[in-house]
């Protein structure tokens, strides 16, 4: 081998790309050229200088969080995740033989939260409240899906001013009246859609949350600063999970996944709301 | 539990025969335990490869920050691309490609293209294990002449070299990751090899 056709092949060499017989010629090649030797010696030590380049790149804990949360965002958003009917995994949710703890511990707060706010309302000879009333704002017909529903969730219909229906098939749309030209939507009689349930749910949500945080706020100032401070980290993580997920919902309001993601992130807040209240 | 599986999979490397824990934890099983939406499964992946993956793009973007921003998009869209994954490459060489894509439209972006990016390099403190302060200061140094150094070369160079030199991946990985023929490998790196060599000359004649 001469050195014009060695010289190409050292880096090749040093990177053990070669095969053995190639290997073998340079090898053999170096060992009597000491120019191409030199050459090599030379490649080696810059090798060695950046072998001992090692930035001190830890892998932080919130690195995996990040991508966790991301993932956890994608899967509420996914085709895949919603082939459950939205009416299934609020009956998984609501139906007492199946209910879990969390959710039985929502439950509680969504009954001493409808309870509050129907009392409230009732002392001041105001109606409660109810999400027909949330319907009316957005003022849209809101479709049942193609389903036959016959069970009413448990702890749903208390409020409500929707009569248990005769009907139970689909395709049932709120019927718009229009009064002196004032809007107003009125449910057709019938069971309600999940659509609707899944607002009752927030609205009762909100409403404990609402009550809650009063009381939380009242507490604060007995609280040691360190447990406050971990105590908002939470709730601001929380708001942060809530406001995802309601986002989710809303584009993807027949989405169970997303439902069932916004539904524990309410339950959460008014965990830790109860914690706070109750030190 | 798992974890300590995980961890225990380097100690049993060399024994024979099947191990249990180590079959359980093969890549290939934790990734269609992943693909199922095992998240478990898929932190013990990202655990594995999280490092050599941030090592990576902060050799390409020169910034601690923007490489953990990095790593989190690369593994975020490894995972929802987890069912195309093909068992015929290496799960790494897959996910070094998927890095490389991330930090290419970085550096397009507004951000990526700032010039004085470069000036911005974080100058991360290596453990240098020298013999005296005056080496470990020369340590320092030099290794903060490689970063910079590094992020003066073409950002194809760049990879390359980075691939090949800290990543220590064979020229047919770099091939698989890059996307480049062989001949431009070999071609990139050696001029990137050359232009490391002038940026680190006054270091490289007192040492050599």
């Amino acid at each position: 081998m001469k050195c014009e056709e060695c010289q190409p092949r050292i880096e090749e060499y040093l990177d053990r790309e070669l095969n053995e017989s190639a290997g073998h010629a340079v090898r053999k090649h170096l060992d009597n050229c000491v120019s191409c030797a030199t050459v090599a010696r030379d490649l080696e030590a810059e090798h060695a200088i950046y072998a001992s380049y090692e930035p001190d790149l830890n892998i932080s804990p919130e690195l995996w969080a990040g991508v966790k949360a991301r993932i956890v965002e994608d899967r509420v958003g996914s085709p895949s995740a919603r082939v459950q009917s939205v009416w299934s995994v609020l009956k998984t949710t609501f139906e007492a033989p199946r209910i879990s703890g969390w959710a039985t511990a929502a439950l509680v707060f969504l009954a001493i939260g409808s309870t509050a706010i129907f009392m409230k309302y009732t002392q001041s000879g105001t109606q409660p409240p109810t999400p027909q009333n949330t319907n009316v704002v957005e003022n849209k017909p809101v479709q049942v899906p193609a389903m036959p529903i016959t069970n009413s969730p448990v702890g749903v219909n208390d409020t409500s001013e929707t009569s248990k229906g005769s009907g139970s098939k689909a395709q049932r749309k709120l019927v718009v009246a229009r009064n002196n030209g004032a809007e107003k939507v009125r449910p057709a009689v019938g069971p309600r859609t999940p659509y609707q349930l899944v607002r009752e749910a927030e609205q009762k949500y909100l409403a404990a949350i609402a009550m809650l945080s009063r009381n939380a706020n009242r507490k604060r100032s007995q609280m040691d600063p360190a447990t406050l401070a971990r105590l908002d980290q939470a709730i601001n993580s929380i708001d942060r999970t809530i406001a995802g997920t309601r986002q989710a919902v809303r584009q993807h309001p027949d989405d169970p996944v997303a439902v069932q993601y916004m539904l524990s992130a309410y339950a959460r807040k008014v965990d830790v709301l109860r914690e706070i209240a109750a030190n | 539990m798992i974890d300590r599986l995980a961890l225990g999979v380097d100690g049993l490397k060399n024994l024979d025969g099947p191990q249990p824990g180590v079959v359980m934890n093969s890549s290939e099983d934790l990734i269609a335990r992943a693909c199922s939406g095992d998240q478990e499964a898929y932190r013990l992946l990202f655990e594995r490869h999280a490092r050599p993956v941030l090592g990576f793009l902060y050799n390409l973007v020169g910034r601690r920050d923007v490489a953990e921003e990095l790593t989190q998009e690369t593994f975020v869209r490894a995972y929802r691309s987890l069912s195309e994954f093909r068992n015929q490459a290496k799960f790494s060489t897959w996910l070094f490609g998927i890095a490389r894509n991330v930090s290419r439209e970085w550096s397009r972006s507004k951000e990526g293209r700032d010039p004085g990016r470069v000036t911005q390099i974080d100058l991360i403190s290596t453990p240098v294990a020298s013999e005296s302060p005056a080496e470990e200061l020369l340590g320092k140094e030099l290794h903060g002449l490689i970063e910079s150094a590094l992020q003066l070369l073409d950002e194809e160079r760049r990879a390359v070299f980075a691939l090949k030199v800290f990543q220590q991946r064979s020229y047919q990985e770099i091939v698989d990751i890059t996307g480049f023929s062989l001949a431009k490998v070999k071609i990139e790196l050696h001029r990137a090899r050359a232009e490391m060599r002038q940026h680190l000359r006054p270091y490289l004649e007192t040492k050599i």
